[in-house]
Protein backbone atom coordinates (compact mmCIF):
# COMPACT_ATOMS: atom_id res chain seq x y z
CA UNK A 1 0.00 0.00 0.00
CA UNK A 2 1.31 3.46 -0.83
CA UNK A 3 0.90 6.62 1.27
CA UNK A 4 -1.76 8.12 -1.01
CA UNK A 5 -3.98 5.08 -0.70
CA UNK A 6 -3.34 4.84 3.02
CA UNK A 7 -4.42 8.45 3.64
CA UNK A 8 -7.49 7.90 1.51
CA UNK A 9 -8.50 4.92 3.64
CA UNK A 10 -7.82 6.92 6.82
CA UNK A 11 -10.29 9.53 5.53
CA UNK A 12 -12.78 6.78 4.74
CA UNK A 13 -12.26 5.35 8.21
CA UNK A 14 -13.54 8.56 9.74
CA UNK A 15 -16.52 8.52 7.43
CA UNK A 16 -17.54 5.23 9.10
CA UNK A 17 -17.22 3.15 5.97
CA UNK A 18 -14.21 0.87 6.12
CA UNK A 19 -13.89 -2.92 6.22
CA UNK A 20 -11.57 -5.01 8.37
CA UNK A 21 -9.07 -5.70 5.60
CA UNK A 22 -8.64 -2.01 4.91
CA UNK A 23 -8.19 -1.33 8.63
CA UNK A 24 -5.50 -3.98 8.93
CA UNK A 25 -3.62 -2.73 5.89
CA UNK A 26 -3.69 0.85 7.24
CA UNK A 27 -2.42 -0.23 10.65
CA UNK A 28 0.33 -2.23 9.00
CA UNK A 29 1.34 0.68 6.79
CA UNK A 30 1.48 3.30 9.54
CA UNK A 31 3.85 1.14 11.58
CA UNK A 32 6.47 1.70 8.90
CA UNK A 33 5.54 5.14 7.62
CA UNK A 34 6.06 8.16 9.87
CA UNK A 35 4.23 10.54 7.58
CA UNK A 36 1.05 8.45 7.48
CA UNK A 37 1.32 7.70 11.19
CA UNK A 38 1.45 11.43 11.83
CA UNK A 39 -1.54 12.03 9.58
CA UNK A 40 -3.49 9.27 11.30
CA UNK A 41 -2.67 10.56 14.79
CA UNK A 42 -3.44 14.16 13.96
CA UNK A 43 -6.76 13.16 12.44
CA UNK A 44 -7.68 11.06 15.47
CA UNK A 45 -6.65 13.76 17.94
CA UNK A 46 -8.32 16.49 15.93
CA UNK A 47 -11.66 14.68 15.70
CA UNK A 48 -11.48 13.88 19.39
CA UNK A 49 -10.87 17.54 20.25
CA UNK A 50 -13.67 18.67 17.98
CA UNK A 51 -16.13 16.28 19.59
CA UNK A 52 -15.28 17.55 23.07
CA UNK A 53 -15.90 21.22 22.34
CA UNK A 54 -18.71 21.97 24.75
CA UNK A 55 -21.91 23.76 23.92
CA UNK A 56 -22.23 27.14 25.56
CA UNK A 57 -25.30 28.37 27.37
CA UNK A 58 -27.44 31.04 25.78
CA UNK A 59 -26.30 34.52 26.85
CA UNK A 60 -28.30 36.31 29.52
CA UNK A 61 -31.15 38.35 28.15
CA UNK A 62 -31.33 36.33 24.93
CA UNK A 63 -35.02 35.53 25.38
CA UNK A 64 -35.97 39.06 26.37
CA UNK A 65 -34.14 40.50 23.40
CA UNK A 66 -35.85 38.05 21.06
CA UNK A 67 -39.23 38.75 22.61
CA UNK A 68 -38.88 42.52 22.11
CA UNK A 69 -37.64 42.04 18.55
CA UNK A 70 -40.63 39.83 17.78
CA UNK A 71 -42.99 42.35 19.31
CA UNK A 72 -41.49 45.07 17.14
CA UNK A 73 -42.05 42.83 14.11
CA UNK A 74 -45.70 42.33 15.01
CA UNK A 75 -46.28 46.03 15.61
CA UNK A 76 -44.48 47.02 12.42
CA UNK A 77 -46.88 47.97 9.59
CA UNK A 78 -47.00 45.36 6.84
CA UNK A 79 -44.77 46.37 3.94
CA UNK A 80 -46.22 46.59 0.49
CA UNK A 81 -45.28 43.63 -1.65
CA UNK A 82 -42.34 44.21 -3.97
CA UNK A 83 -43.13 44.33 -7.65
CA UNK A 84 -46.53 44.63 -9.26
CA UNK A 85 -49.61 42.80 -8.10
CA UNK A 86 -51.34 40.35 -10.43
CA UNK A 87 -54.20 42.81 -10.97
CA UNK A 88 -51.79 45.54 -12.09
CA UNK A 89 -50.01 43.10 -14.41
CA UNK A 90 -53.32 42.00 -15.96
CA UNK A 91 -54.36 45.63 -16.39
CA UNK A 92 -51.02 46.47 -18.04
CA UNK A 93 -51.27 43.52 -20.42
CA UNK A 94 -54.86 44.52 -21.24
CA UNK A 95 -53.87 48.12 -21.96
CA UNK A 96 -51.00 47.00 -24.21
CA UNK A 97 -53.33 44.64 -26.10
CA UNK A 98 -55.87 47.42 -26.68
CA UNK A 99 -53.13 49.72 -27.97
CA UNK A 100 -51.83 47.02 -30.28
CA UNK A 101 -55.31 46.18 -31.63
CA UNK A 102 -56.04 49.88 -32.16
CA UNK A 103 -52.76 50.30 -34.03
CA UNK A 104 -53.48 47.26 -36.24
CA UNK A 105 -57.06 48.41 -36.98
CA UNK A 106 -55.88 51.86 -37.94
CA UNK A 107 -53.23 50.47 -40.30
CA UNK A 108 -55.13 47.62 -42.01
CA UNK A 109 -57.91 49.51 -43.90
CA UNK A 110 -55.40 52.05 -45.14
CA UNK A 111 -53.13 49.26 -46.33
CA UNK A 112 -56.01 47.44 -48.08
CA UNK A 113 -57.11 50.61 -49.80
CA UNK A 114 -53.56 51.34 -50.92
CA UNK A 115 -53.23 47.81 -52.30
CA UNK A 116 -56.52 48.06 -54.19
CA UNK A 117 -55.97 51.53 -55.60
CA UNK A 118 -52.26 52.17 -55.91
CA UNK A 119 -52.62 55.41 -57.81
CA UNK A 120 -55.17 56.82 -55.49
CA UNK A 121 -53.12 55.73 -52.55
CA UNK A 122 -50.07 57.47 -53.93
CA UNK A 123 -52.05 60.65 -54.40
CA UNK A 124 -53.43 60.38 -50.90
CA UNK A 125 -49.97 59.75 -49.54
CA UNK A 126 -48.71 62.82 -51.35
CA UNK A 127 -51.55 64.84 -49.86
CA UNK A 128 -50.95 63.59 -46.32
CA UNK A 129 -47.20 63.28 -45.92
CA UNK A 130 -47.19 64.36 -42.27
CA UNK A 131 -49.80 61.81 -41.11
CA UNK A 132 -47.95 58.97 -42.84
CA UNK A 133 -44.69 60.11 -41.31
CA UNK A 134 -46.16 60.10 -37.83
CA UNK A 135 -47.66 56.66 -38.36
CA UNK A 136 -44.37 55.22 -39.58
CA UNK A 137 -42.48 56.59 -36.63
CA UNK A 138 -45.17 55.25 -34.28
CA UNK A 139 -44.83 51.81 -35.80
CA UNK A 140 -41.05 51.98 -35.62
CA UNK A 141 -41.13 52.93 -31.96
CA UNK A 142 -43.69 50.20 -31.27
CA UNK A 143 -41.51 47.62 -32.99
CA UNK A 144 -38.47 48.91 -31.15
CA UNK A 145 -40.32 48.68 -27.84
CA UNK A 146 -41.39 45.11 -28.62
CA UNK A 147 -37.85 44.16 -29.58
CA UNK A 148 -36.52 45.74 -26.41
CA UNK A 149 -39.15 43.94 -24.35
CA UNK A 150 -38.19 40.57 -25.84
CA UNK A 151 -34.56 41.20 -24.92
CA UNK A 152 -35.36 41.94 -21.32
CA UNK A 153 -35.32 39.12 -18.88
CA UNK A 154 -38.39 40.17 -16.86
CA UNK A 155 -38.86 41.28 -13.27
CA UNK A 156 -40.46 44.42 -12.00
CA UNK A 157 -37.33 45.76 -10.39
CA UNK A 158 -33.70 45.19 -11.15
CA UNK A 159 -34.31 44.55 -14.84
CA UNK A 160 -31.25 43.23 -16.58
CA UNK A 161 -30.58 42.86 -20.27
CA UNK A 162 -29.61 39.45 -21.56
CA UNK A 163 -26.42 38.58 -23.39
CA UNK A 164 -26.20 38.66 -27.14
CA UNK A 165 -25.97 34.89 -27.24
CA UNK A 166 -29.48 34.69 -25.85
CA UNK A 167 -30.87 36.50 -28.88
CA UNK A 168 -30.87 33.13 -30.60
CA UNK A 169 -33.60 32.04 -28.27
CA UNK A 170 -37.04 32.13 -29.81
CA UNK A 171 -39.36 34.90 -28.67
CA UNK A 172 -41.83 32.43 -27.17
CA UNK A 173 -39.19 30.71 -25.13
CA UNK A 174 -37.78 34.03 -23.97
CA UNK A 175 -41.21 35.11 -22.84
CA UNK A 176 -41.88 31.79 -21.14
CA UNK A 177 -38.50 31.91 -19.47
CA UNK A 178 -39.21 35.34 -18.09
CA UNK A 179 -42.43 34.05 -16.57
CA UNK A 180 -40.84 30.99 -15.03
CA UNK A 181 -37.56 32.25 -13.73
CA UNK A 182 -37.61 34.15 -10.50
CA UNK A 183 -33.87 34.71 -10.48
CA UNK A 184 -30.81 34.17 -12.57
CA UNK A 185 -27.16 34.96 -12.66
CA UNK A 186 -24.18 34.40 -14.89
CA UNK A 187 -21.33 32.17 -13.92
CA UNK A 188 -18.63 32.25 -16.59
CA UNK A 189 -20.31 31.00 -19.72
CA UNK A 190 -23.18 29.49 -17.74
CA UNK A 191 -26.50 30.98 -16.87
CA UNK A 192 -28.10 29.73 -13.69
CA UNK A 193 -31.87 30.01 -13.60
CA UNK A 194 -33.71 29.77 -10.33
CA UNK A 195 -37.19 28.31 -10.34
CA UNK A 196 -39.70 28.48 -7.56
CA UNK A 197 -40.52 24.79 -7.52
CA UNK A 198 -40.59 22.18 -4.80
CA UNK A 199 -39.06 19.12 -6.45
CA UNK A 200 -37.65 17.60 -9.60
CA UNK A 201 -41.06 16.51 -10.91
CA UNK A 202 -42.46 19.98 -10.56
CA UNK A 203 -39.37 21.42 -12.24
CA UNK A 204 -39.77 18.98 -15.11
CA UNK A 205 -43.47 19.77 -15.47
CA UNK A 206 -42.71 23.48 -15.40
CA UNK A 207 -40.09 23.12 -18.09
CA UNK A 208 -42.40 21.10 -20.31
CA UNK A 209 -45.25 23.53 -19.73
CA UNK A 210 -43.28 26.68 -20.45
CA UNK A 211 -40.73 25.36 -22.91
CA UNK A 212 -42.72 22.92 -25.11
CA UNK A 213 -40.33 23.53 -27.97
CA UNK A 214 -36.65 23.09 -27.31
CA UNK A 215 -34.44 26.10 -27.83
CA UNK A 216 -32.91 26.34 -31.31
CA UNK A 217 -30.04 23.87 -31.64
CA UNK A 218 -30.44 22.81 -28.07
CA UNK A 219 -31.88 20.09 -25.91
CA UNK A 220 -33.09 19.95 -22.35
CA UNK A 221 -31.22 17.56 -20.14
CA UNK A 222 -32.56 17.15 -16.65
CA UNK A 223 -30.52 15.23 -14.14
CA UNK A 224 -28.21 13.99 -16.84
CA UNK A 225 -24.80 14.92 -18.14
CA UNK A 226 -23.70 14.92 -21.76
CA UNK A 227 -20.31 14.93 -23.37
CA UNK A 228 -17.79 17.50 -22.09
CA UNK A 229 -17.65 19.16 -25.49
CA UNK A 230 -21.21 20.34 -24.97
CA UNK A 231 -20.41 22.14 -21.75
CA UNK A 232 -19.86 25.55 -23.19
CA UNK A 233 -23.43 26.61 -22.58
CA UNK A 234 -24.68 25.11 -19.38
CA UNK A 235 -27.84 26.18 -17.70
CA UNK A 236 -28.55 24.99 -14.21
CA UNK A 237 -32.12 25.32 -13.10
CA UNK A 238 -32.83 24.79 -9.48
CA UNK A 239 -35.62 24.92 -7.01
CA UNK A 240 -35.29 27.73 -4.55
CA UNK A 241 -38.31 28.68 -2.47
CA UNK A 242 -36.48 31.69 -1.03
CA UNK A 243 -35.69 33.21 -4.44
CA UNK A 244 -37.50 36.45 -4.95
CA UNK A 245 -36.47 38.72 -7.80
CA UNK A 246 -34.02 38.79 -10.63
CA UNK A 247 -30.85 40.45 -9.50
CA UNK A 248 -31.80 40.01 -5.87
CA UNK A 249 -28.44 39.22 -4.37
CA UNK A 250 -29.86 38.16 -1.06
CA UNK A 251 -31.94 35.51 -2.72
CA UNK A 252 -28.97 34.27 -4.70
CA UNK A 253 -26.95 33.83 -1.55
CA UNK A 254 -29.22 30.92 -0.70
CA UNK A 255 -27.83 28.94 -3.60
CA UNK A 256 -25.55 26.80 -1.58
CA UNK A 257 -22.27 26.01 -3.22
CA UNK A 258 -23.29 26.91 -6.75
CA UNK A 259 -19.73 28.00 -7.49
CA UNK A 260 -18.56 24.57 -6.55
CA UNK A 261 -20.99 22.89 -8.93
CA UNK A 262 -20.19 25.30 -11.72
CA UNK A 263 -16.53 24.41 -11.30
CA UNK A 264 -17.44 20.77 -11.29
CA UNK A 265 -19.12 21.09 -14.66
CA UNK A 266 -16.33 23.03 -16.23
CA UNK A 267 -13.62 20.67 -15.00
CA UNK A 268 -15.49 17.52 -15.83
CA UNK A 269 -12.48 15.26 -16.08
CA UNK A 270 -11.33 16.06 -12.58
CA UNK A 271 -14.70 15.62 -10.91
CA UNK A 272 -16.37 12.58 -12.39
CA UNK A 273 -17.42 11.27 -8.98
CA UNK A 274 -19.03 14.51 -7.95
CA UNK A 275 -20.91 14.69 -11.21
CA UNK A 276 -22.29 11.24 -10.53
CA UNK A 277 -23.52 12.68 -7.23
CA UNK A 278 -25.33 15.44 -9.05
CA UNK A 279 -27.75 12.96 -10.49
CA UNK A 280 -29.12 12.39 -7.00
CA UNK A 281 -29.62 16.04 -6.22
CA UNK A 282 -33.22 17.06 -6.09
CA UNK A 283 -32.73 20.72 -6.65
CA UNK A 284 -30.24 21.11 -9.43
CA UNK A 285 -31.35 20.54 -12.97
CA UNK A 286 -28.96 20.85 -15.82
CA UNK A 287 -29.91 22.12 -19.22
CA UNK A 288 -27.30 22.00 -21.93
CA UNK A 289 -27.58 24.28 -24.88
CA UNK B 1 -43.74 17.45 13.23
CA UNK B 2 -45.78 16.40 16.26
CA UNK B 3 -49.32 17.57 16.92
CA UNK B 4 -48.24 19.92 19.68
CA UNK B 5 -45.76 21.63 17.37
CA UNK B 6 -48.39 21.84 14.63
CA UNK B 7 -50.71 23.56 17.07
CA UNK B 8 -47.93 25.95 18.11
CA UNK B 9 -47.15 26.66 14.47
CA UNK B 10 -50.80 27.39 13.76
CA UNK B 11 -50.92 29.83 16.67
CA UNK B 12 -47.63 31.42 15.61
CA UNK B 13 -48.99 31.89 12.10
CA UNK B 14 -51.85 33.83 13.65
CA UNK B 15 -49.33 36.18 15.26
CA UNK B 16 -48.93 34.50 18.66
CA UNK B 17 -45.37 35.35 19.74
CA UNK B 18 -45.35 33.08 22.78
CA UNK B 19 -46.29 30.09 20.59
CA UNK B 20 -43.37 30.85 18.29
CA UNK B 21 -41.01 31.22 21.25
CA UNK B 22 -42.12 27.85 22.56
CA UNK B 23 -41.73 26.32 19.13
CA UNK B 24 -38.12 27.44 18.75
CA UNK B 25 -37.11 27.00 22.41
CA UNK B 26 -35.69 23.50 21.93
CA UNK B 27 -33.46 24.66 19.05
CA UNK B 28 -32.25 28.02 20.31
CA UNK B 29 -29.18 26.72 22.11
CA UNK B 30 -27.93 24.69 19.15
CA UNK B 31 -28.55 27.55 16.78
CA UNK B 32 -26.67 29.91 19.06
CA UNK B 33 -23.75 27.49 19.32
CA UNK B 34 -23.65 27.01 15.56
CA UNK B 35 -23.55 30.80 15.15
CA UNK B 36 -20.85 31.00 17.82
CA UNK B 37 -18.61 28.57 15.92
CA UNK B 38 -19.26 30.39 12.67
CA UNK B 39 -18.95 33.96 13.91
CA UNK B 40 -16.17 33.52 16.49
CA UNK B 41 -17.53 35.82 19.20
CA UNK B 42 -20.51 35.80 21.51
CA UNK B 43 -21.98 39.15 20.55
CA UNK B 44 -22.02 38.35 16.83
CA UNK B 45 -23.33 34.87 17.56
CA UNK B 46 -26.18 36.31 19.59
CA UNK B 47 -27.00 38.83 16.87
CA UNK B 48 -26.98 36.17 14.17
CA UNK B 49 -29.10 33.75 16.20
CA UNK B 50 -31.63 36.52 16.87
CA UNK B 51 -31.62 37.55 13.22
CA UNK B 52 -32.14 33.94 12.12
CA UNK B 53 -35.09 33.51 14.48
CA UNK B 54 -36.61 36.76 13.29
CA UNK B 55 -36.22 35.64 9.68
CA UNK B 56 -37.94 32.38 10.63
CA UNK B 57 -40.80 34.36 12.18
CA UNK B 58 -41.14 36.50 9.06
CA UNK B 59 -41.16 33.55 6.68
CA UNK B 60 -43.13 31.12 8.82
CA UNK B 61 -45.72 30.83 6.07
CA UNK B 62 -43.09 29.43 3.73
CA UNK B 63 -42.34 26.52 6.04
CA UNK B 64 -43.18 23.19 4.46
CA UNK B 65 -44.95 20.96 7.00
CA UNK B 66 -43.36 17.87 5.47
CA UNK B 67 -39.88 19.07 6.48
CA UNK B 68 -38.43 19.06 9.99
CA UNK B 69 -38.82 22.41 11.70
CA UNK B 70 -35.36 22.21 13.29
CA UNK B 71 -33.75 21.56 9.90
CA UNK B 72 -35.54 24.56 8.45
CA UNK B 73 -34.39 26.76 11.34
CA UNK B 74 -30.85 25.51 10.89
CA UNK B 75 -30.90 26.34 7.20
CA UNK B 76 -31.97 29.89 7.99
CA UNK B 77 -29.30 30.26 10.68
CA UNK B 78 -26.58 28.96 8.35
CA UNK B 79 -27.60 31.26 5.53
CA UNK B 80 -27.75 34.21 7.91
CA UNK B 81 -24.21 33.51 9.13
CA UNK B 82 -22.86 32.91 5.61
CA UNK B 83 -24.47 36.12 4.36
CA UNK B 84 -22.92 38.10 7.19
CA UNK B 85 -19.49 36.51 6.71
CA UNK B 86 -19.59 37.30 3.00
CA UNK B 87 -20.49 40.90 3.76
CA UNK B 88 -17.58 41.17 6.13
CA UNK B 89 -15.10 39.43 3.88
CA UNK B 90 -14.14 42.65 2.16
CA UNK B 91 -13.75 44.51 5.40
CA UNK B 92 -11.61 42.02 7.29
CA UNK B 93 -8.58 43.39 9.04
CA UNK B 94 -5.23 41.79 8.51
CA UNK B 95 -3.43 40.33 11.50
CA UNK B 96 -0.82 43.08 11.19
CA UNK B 97 -3.47 45.76 11.43
CA UNK B 98 -4.99 44.08 14.44
CA UNK B 99 -1.58 43.88 16.13
CA UNK B 100 -0.91 47.53 15.44
CA UNK B 101 -4.10 48.38 17.24
CA UNK B 102 -3.00 46.26 20.18
CA UNK B 103 -5.50 43.49 19.42
CA UNK B 104 -3.80 40.15 19.96
CA UNK B 105 -4.85 36.56 19.56
CA UNK B 106 -4.58 36.23 23.34
CA UNK B 107 -7.31 38.87 23.59
CA UNK B 108 -9.48 36.73 21.37
CA UNK B 109 -8.84 33.77 23.61
CA UNK B 110 -9.91 35.70 26.68
CA UNK B 111 -12.94 37.20 24.99
CA UNK B 112 -14.32 34.51 22.78
CA UNK B 113 -13.66 31.05 24.12
CA UNK B 114 -14.08 29.77 27.59
CA UNK B 115 -12.30 26.45 26.89
CA UNK B 116 -9.53 25.87 29.40
CA UNK B 117 -7.58 23.44 27.30
CA UNK B 118 -4.92 24.94 25.05
CA UNK B 119 -5.51 22.17 22.58
CA UNK B 120 -9.16 23.00 22.31
CA UNK B 121 -8.23 26.61 21.94
CA UNK B 122 -5.75 25.56 19.27
CA UNK B 123 -8.31 23.58 17.33
CA UNK B 124 -10.77 26.47 17.35
CA UNK B 125 -7.99 28.74 16.10
CA UNK B 126 -7.11 26.23 13.39
CA UNK B 127 -10.77 26.14 12.34
CA UNK B 128 -10.68 29.88 11.78
CA UNK B 129 -8.24 29.27 8.93
CA UNK B 130 -10.85 27.28 7.03
CA UNK B 131 -13.31 28.72 4.55
CA UNK B 132 -16.71 29.34 6.13
CA UNK B 133 -18.35 26.46 4.26
CA UNK B 134 -15.58 24.08 5.24
CA UNK B 135 -15.87 25.18 8.84
CA UNK B 136 -19.64 24.81 8.68
CA UNK B 137 -19.57 21.17 7.66
CA UNK B 138 -17.02 20.30 10.35
CA UNK B 139 -19.09 22.10 12.99
CA UNK B 140 -22.23 20.24 11.93
CA UNK B 141 -20.64 16.78 11.86
CA UNK B 142 -17.70 16.75 14.24
CA UNK B 143 -18.71 19.37 16.79
CA UNK B 144 -22.49 19.14 16.89
CA UNK B 145 -22.67 15.48 15.90
CA UNK B 146 -25.33 15.58 13.20
CA UNK B 147 -25.69 12.51 11.01
CA UNK B 148 -24.82 12.59 7.31
CA UNK B 149 -28.52 12.39 6.48
CA UNK B 150 -29.37 15.35 8.71
CA UNK B 151 -26.55 17.45 7.26
CA UNK B 152 -27.65 16.43 3.80
CA UNK B 153 -31.11 17.83 4.42
CA UNK B 154 -29.81 20.95 6.21
CA UNK B 155 -27.46 21.80 3.36
CA UNK B 156 -29.82 20.46 0.66
CA UNK B 157 -27.20 18.28 -0.95
CA UNK B 158 -26.81 14.49 -1.27
CA UNK B 159 -25.12 12.38 1.38
CA UNK B 160 -22.30 11.53 -1.03
CA UNK B 161 -21.49 15.19 -1.43
CA UNK B 162 -21.58 15.71 2.33
CA UNK B 163 -19.08 12.88 2.77
CA UNK B 164 -16.69 14.13 0.12
CA UNK B 165 -16.91 17.73 1.28
CA UNK B 166 -16.38 16.71 4.89
CA UNK B 167 -13.43 14.59 3.93
CA UNK B 168 -11.78 17.49 2.08
CA UNK B 169 -12.44 19.89 4.96
CA UNK B 170 -11.04 17.51 7.57
CA UNK B 171 -7.93 16.93 5.50
CA UNK B 172 -7.40 20.65 5.20
CA UNK B 173 -7.92 21.15 8.94
CA UNK B 174 -5.49 18.32 9.71
CA UNK B 175 -2.86 19.97 7.53
CA UNK B 176 -3.45 23.27 9.31
CA UNK B 177 -3.03 21.51 12.67
CA UNK B 178 0.25 20.00 11.45
CA UNK B 179 1.47 23.41 10.24
CA UNK B 180 0.52 24.97 13.56
CA UNK B 181 2.30 22.13 15.40
CA UNK B 182 -0.74 21.65 17.54
CA UNK B 183 -0.09 18.09 18.61
CA UNK B 184 3.67 17.55 18.82
CA UNK B 185 3.85 15.68 22.13
CA UNK B 186 0.78 13.58 21.45
CA UNK B 187 2.12 12.68 18.07
CA UNK B 188 5.44 11.56 19.41
CA UNK B 189 3.66 9.32 21.91
CA UNK B 190 1.45 7.80 19.25
CA UNK B 191 4.30 7.19 16.86
CA UNK B 192 6.30 5.54 19.64
CA UNK B 193 3.34 3.32 20.53
CA UNK B 194 2.91 2.26 16.94
CA UNK B 195 6.64 1.56 16.60
CA UNK B 196 6.47 -0.83 19.55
Amino acid sequence: MNCYKCKKIIDKMHNDCINNNELQSVLHHIQNCKSCAMYYSVMEQMLNDLSTIEEQELPKGFHNKLHFALQREVEKPVKAKRGFSTAVKVAAIGACSILLVTAVISILPRQKMMDAMPNMAMEQAAEEPETEGIMKSDMASLEEAELHESKEFSSADGVETRDETDNEMSEDNAKAESEVACGYFEHGSSTVLILDVENIDEAYETLIEYFPNPLPDSSWVIGDIKEPSEYRQIRAIMSLPEAQHIGDKIALEYVYDIDYYAEVFLEYDNYKEEIADLQNIGYVYIVLK
Amino acid sequence: MCNKDKELLKRALNGDISAFEELVSSNEKRIYNLCLRMMKNEQDAQDMAQEALLKAWRSLRKFNLKAAFSTWLYKIAINTCLDELRKRKNNTQSIEEMSEKGHTIQDDKAQNFTDDSDLKYGITQAMEKLESKEKLIIVLKDVQGYSYEEISSILSCPVGTVRSRLSRSRKKLANICIEMELYPSTLRQNICKEAK
